[in-house]
């Protein structure tokens, strides 16, 4: 792994001290190579952070913000002491009323839609936000890379920006839709890989075409991966990339790699089925299959569920003979924060919208219905909602889940704190 | 809690926070009750199922509990006169660790200073490799040729910064060996420039004629340097022994980065017994393991199943089915097993030969995991 840039900087929340800060933060976002305006973004985020919390703070209370460059994006982490932010304001869905309470969290209502990605964390006493605002690219020229005659064996490459730009490249023509959308930016891929949170691996000939590849995106525990994608009938070639690139996970601690959307090139016999997920294009209705590979001992894990839930959960582990100690949980009128939030990541060009919670508060089953309501209006009709089973208050959700019509689907190993449990929302939900 | 947490970002250096810590399986009890199995059948570790030799036993019987009191020999004396009687060097040619990989760090240690490298296969023993990262050393991974080292590829790979090439004989997990002519054959070539470690830790499993002994090549190659271990022949891995042999010059090297005292009193009491019925002790597994070998040639040979490793005293098998999920179906019926995926044989299982009434408990639990 690649060490990304960073800076930090500890600021008293004093109001005349802001300029520090968003200077800060601009400054940081354009040397890890954001454009002015995208650096904007990010300041004014953190600015909104700051003025909220700087009208609100103590004497001797301060702020610490941390930049990150991450090669295709830059990230600002904001920490800070207590629990003061208004968390109901960082949905997509929330309103701002004309009151003065609404028109104070009207600056983040402006941060949550000026960023790519957000977050919020406790962390003992102390809470943290951040936001993620990724680098603009141009999209790979409409030409079609042509077609070669393979000459000598295929063998693997190591990570060149032009071998990535033209797998990139690839993919989308050879995949189309079923493509994840940032290999449309070819640039990007580079910088994804160059930051160290992606990796590839590609089988080129002695002409350095391309024939085969994966890629996918590590995390602590968990690999995500995309395709195998192959571009040339050489027989056997998914087989030899997929285990080209199982050789590249082996003793890096990566416990698990999931194909969420498996092609129809995938060697099933290196993997295991996790399920189907729905999925309504322009063109009829398809599912994606989700495909898991094991590359460690998995120890086990405690997993937290709903009651409501708990018979498909035991099925699924059941199914896949992972270990896991399973504790149901549910609410017993015990006080909650009022307010929920909720992350929404979309990709436009499938249509289709991933939820997942933020902050699980009283109004978790209202808003979570807000949130479908609004997607739809937006014309998503491909709605998502990952649910982390390795975080106790999380798992209350459950019954709002099932409320607003989402049902559960699979279950992805180790891809939050714990397994994730991935709902569709299904139409005419109660 | 009081004081600062200590500033990890520079404390640590950057090539131990790339390294992913090595978490170890979970005790059988443990695991038992995870997988929901009556019992374990450890067939993941390559241990000795006959368990140590009678003159072991009856050594570790004899230990005087009161004598924990007091501190072991700390260079492992007496073993070590053992040692030089069976094999025929001095006693300071060997040098006791508290296992294989103590012996790892200390030669790499002793060696290899900043921006060295050292030249091993990419699907060996993963120490080596594993030692060399976080000592802060390049590990230059060869790969093998027809699942054995490939000599002329890591003498290619060797440059003026290469200290170590270790060639794991025969290899684990892969079972191919070199015989004596190839080893002699590499050993030229390397000409003295290098030390080159031949760990033996399988040796005492091979029964081929042309199997090189390492310990009768030191005096000819004073840059050889045999490592041997008491965990898997003679049935000692609880108790972590093991040792390595070479030139007396090129031992006193290695000596000065060893820990002394690492090796307990009853680990050295119990290898000493051990080398008493050693011949006796090979014997007897050597019989099993080629029981176990046979039978399970043709019980693979029975489920399709493709499989090598004709020497030492385990089998890698390629399986129809992702391996770490063999491993969890395995482990429901309480066997275990080792899965390839982590030594870059994806789909692969490596299975220990043990008794052949175990052998028929994995083959029944295999037989429906292949067949889907």
């Amino acid at each position: 792994m690649k060490h990304a840039p960073v800076t930090e900087l500890t600021v008293p929340l004093q109001v005349e001290l802001l300029p520090v800060v968003t200077g800060c933060v601009e400054q940081s976002a354009q040397a890890f190579g954001l454009q002015r305006s995208e650096s904007l973004a990010l300041a004014l985020a953190t600015e909104e952070v700051f003025s909220y919390l700087a009208a609100k703070a103590a004497v001797g209370q301060s702020l610490r913000v941390t930049c990150r460059g991450g090669g295709y994006y830059a990230e600002v982490v904001c920490r800070f002491p207590g629990r003061a932010l208004p968390v109901r304001a960082l949905n997509i869905t929330a309103a701002v009323a004309d009151d003065e309470a609404s028109l104070e969290e009207m600056g983040f209502l402006l941060a949550a839609r000026t960023v790519d990605r957000l977050a919020i964390a406790t962390e003992g006493d102390s809470m943290s936000v951040s936001f993620v605002k990724e680098k603009a690219y141009p999209p790979a020229p409409a030409e079609v890379p042509p077609p070669f005659a393979v000459k000598g064996a295929f063998r693997e490459y190591g990570d060149e920006p032009e071998l990535l730009k033209q797998f990139a490249r690839r993919v989308t023509a050879a995949y189309g839709r079923q493509a994840p959308p940032f290999f449309r930016f070819p640039g990007k891929i580079v910088d994804m890989v160059a930051g160290g949170e992606y990796g590839a691996v590609m089988l080129a000939d002695d002409n350095r075409n391309i024939g085969g590849g994966m890629f996918w995106r590590k995390d602590a525990k968990m690999a995500e991966a995309y395709g195998p994608y192959v571009f040339v009938g050489a027989s056997g070639l998914a087989r030899d990339v997929v285990d080209a690139c199982l050789r590249r996970f082996a003793r890096t601690g990566t416990l698990c790699l999931v194909i969420p959307a498996a092609t129809a090139e995938a060697p099933r016999d290196y993997f295991e089925p996790l399920g189907r997920l729905p999925l309504t294009a322009a063109d009829g209705r398809r599912e994606e299959e989700a495909l898991y590979r094991q590359l460690e001992e998995d120890n086990g894990s405690l997993i937290y569920v709903h009651p409501a839930l708990a018979t498909f959960v035991r099925d699924a582990y059941d199914r896949l003979c992972l270990p896991r100690q399973i504790e149901e949980v549910a609410s017993f009128g015990e006080a909650r924060s009022p307010y929920s939030a909720f992350a929404v990541s979309m990709d436009r060009p499938a249509n289709k919208a991933v939820l997942s919670p933020i902050w699980v508060g009283e109004d978790a089953a209202a808003s979570l219905a807000e949130h479908v309501r609004s997607l739809e209006r937006e014309g998503v009709v491909n709605i998502f909602f990952k649910l982390d089973a390795g975080v106790a208050g999380k798992a209350l959700l459950g019954p709002a889940l099932l409320a607003a019509g989402f049902r559960p689907r699979l279950i992805i190993p180790w891809e939050g704190r714990g397994d994730v449990i991935v709902f569709a929302h299904q139409e005419g939900g109660e | 809690m009081s004081g600062r947490f200590p500033p990890l970002e520079t404390l640590v250096p950057p090539h131990i926070r790339d390294i992913e810590p090595y978490i170890p399986s979970k005790p059988d009890d443990v695991l038992a009750k995870m997988f929901g199995c009556q019992m374990i059948y450890r067939l993941n570790n390559n241990e000795n199922a006959l368990g140590p030799s009678p003159q072991a036993l009856a050594a570790l019987r004899s230990l005087d509990p009161r004598q924990a009191a007091v501190y072991p020999s700390g260079d492992a004396y007496h073993l070590r006169h053992k040692l030089a009687e069976r094999y025929g060097h001095p006693s300071d040619a060997f040098l006791v660790g508290n296992g294989a990989n103590e012996l790892i760090a200390f030669v790499i240690k002793a060696f290899c200073h900043e921006g060295d490298n050292i030249v091993t296969a990419d699907r060996t023993f993963t120490v080596y490799e594993w030692v060399a990262g976080f000592s802060g050393f390049e590990a230059r991974l060869v790969p093998l040729a027809d699942y054995g080292f490939d000599d002329e590829a890591m003498l290619a790979a060797v440059d003026d910064r290469t200290k170590i090439i270790f060639v794991c004989n025969p290899n684990n997990p892969t079972g191919t060996y070199w015989d004596e002519r190839r080893l002699r054959r590499f050993l030229d070539r390397v000409a003295g420039r290098q030390i080159v470690v031949l760990d033996e830790a399988y040796g005492e499993f091979v029964s081929a004629g042309d199997f090189p002994d390492g310990m009768s090549l030191i005096n000819e190659y004073p840059n050889l340097v045999v490592f041997r271990t008491f965990s898997k022949m003679f049935a000692l891995a609880a108790l972590r022994i093991g040792y390595l042999a070479g030139d007396e010059r090129v031992v006193e090297v290695i000596r000065r980065t060893c820990v002394v005292y690492s090796v307990n009193s009853i680990a050295q009491a119990a290898a000493i017994g051990a080398l008493a019925d050693a011949d006796d002790q090979i014997a007897r597994t050597r019989r099993m393991v080629n029981e176990a070998r046979a039978f399970l040639r043709g019980e693979l040979a029975r489920l399709g199943l493709v499989h090598f490793g004709d020497q030492a005293n385990y089998m890698v098998v390629r399986l129809p089915v992702s391996d770490t999920l063999a491993y969890r179906k395995l482990m429901r019926q309480g066997i275990m097993v080792r899965t390839m995926t982590g030594f870059r044989f994806p789909n692969h299982i490596r299975v220990t030969l043990g008794p052949i009434p175990v052998m028929e408990k994995f083959i029944a639990a295999l037989e429906p995991v292949v067949a889907g």
